[in-house]
């Protein structure tokens, strides 16, 4: 496995990147770690295709100011190759739901990520789903 | 021993011994230009063989849940698998993922029907699917059909007898929760 080691220690990386982007709610430094062709697997909506449409779907989310998302990475698995990486972790999210009540939320993520032509790692499909029967109000 | 043997313009391409071999026959000062090329093609004769035997995964899982079949939709998976259930923090294992499947093979039909065209991925040993699919469960004891309209991502892994197996597999709905 030492051969992935520097690949699982850049991946790691981002993933602390992608958090302080995601807890600052800086939309464009987010969107930023998705390929152009990511697909998001966002539950309770269809697939969002494209990194364009994936910022337009994420807007929604970090311009409400009740919103907040955090995860942790808990596993990173690269290829032999070093050309494909899947991490899985936990994420926190709370919002306030249509009829004003706030809501959070425990559950997991897998998010794939493609190492790029220029060496770098993007996001190529990321997913994830709550571990609670229903939102918890807050 | 050539088994296989392919000329273009540009280069041969042809196995011997289980191991691929090229010849460019294009100047090396252009060769630059081409290697892309290359590249895509003998992805495309490598990859065919497991993308063939990911879409035949794919069919098992639904065969295997619409037979009612828990112990054949079990070996599609690792014994360090893990299946990110929604509603339920993630199942590590056979047989946890077992005990958390039981009851719905137990006391549902199960209908699952994977979309067309999913995105079948392969990067060596490992590779992910990812699509769409439907699913209803009807009680065997009677009462409302349950209908789910949903979305999976799954990694898989190639074992060592050349079998592909689910390592990891997460799915949600397409619809909000009601």
């Amino acid at each position: 496995m030492n051969n992935q080691e520097p690949d699982v220690k850049s991946i790691r990386e981002l993933e602390d990147k992608a958090r302080e982007a995601a807890e600052a709610k800086d939309l464009d430094r987010y969107v930023s770690f998705y390929a152009d062709d990511a697909i998001l697997l966002w539950p309770g909506a269809p697939m969002v295709t494209g990194r364009a449409a994936i910022r337009k779907f994420m807007r929604l989310f970090f311009s409400m100011p009740d919103f907040s998302l955090s995860f942790k990475t808990a596993r990173v698995e690269v290829s032999l190759a070093g050309d494909f990486a899947y991490t899985c972790g936990t994420n926190k999210v709370t919002l306030v739901d249509p009829n004003g009540k706030r809501m959070k939320d425990s559950g997991k993520y897998l998010t794939v990520y493609r190492k790029q032509s220029d060496g770098t790692w993007k996001v190529v499909a990321d997913m994830g789903n709550s571990d609670l029967p229903a939102p918890i109000p807050a | 021993m050539i088994r296989y043997k392919r000329s273009g313009a540009l280069f041969q391409l042809w196995k011997h011994n289980a191991r691929w071999c090229i010849k460019l026959l294009i100047p090396p000062e252009i060769e630059e230009q081409y290697n892309h090329v290359v590249e895509v093609i003998l992805l495309g004769e490598r990859n065919r063989a497991d993308i063939v035997a990911l879409r035949e995964n794919l069919d098992k899982y639904a065969a295997t849940c619409n037979a009612g079949d828990l112990e054949g939709w079990m070996s599609l998976w690792t014994d360090e698998g893990i299946q990110m259930y929604p509603g339920a923090p993630s199942r590590v294992g056979k047989d946890q993922i077992r005990a958390g499947m039981r009851p719905a093979f137990d006391h549902f039909i199960l209908k699952v029907e994977i979309a067309a065209n999913p995105e079948i991925r392969v990067f060596g040993n490992w590779g992910f699917l990812r699509g769409n699919y439907t699913m209803s469960m009807v009680p065997k004891a009677g009462g409302e059909t349950i209908k789910y309209d949903g979305k999976y991502l799954t990694i898989v892994e190639k074992q060592a007898d050349g079998s592909w197996k689910t390592a990891r597999d997460c799915f949600n709905s397409n619809v909000p929760e009601t």
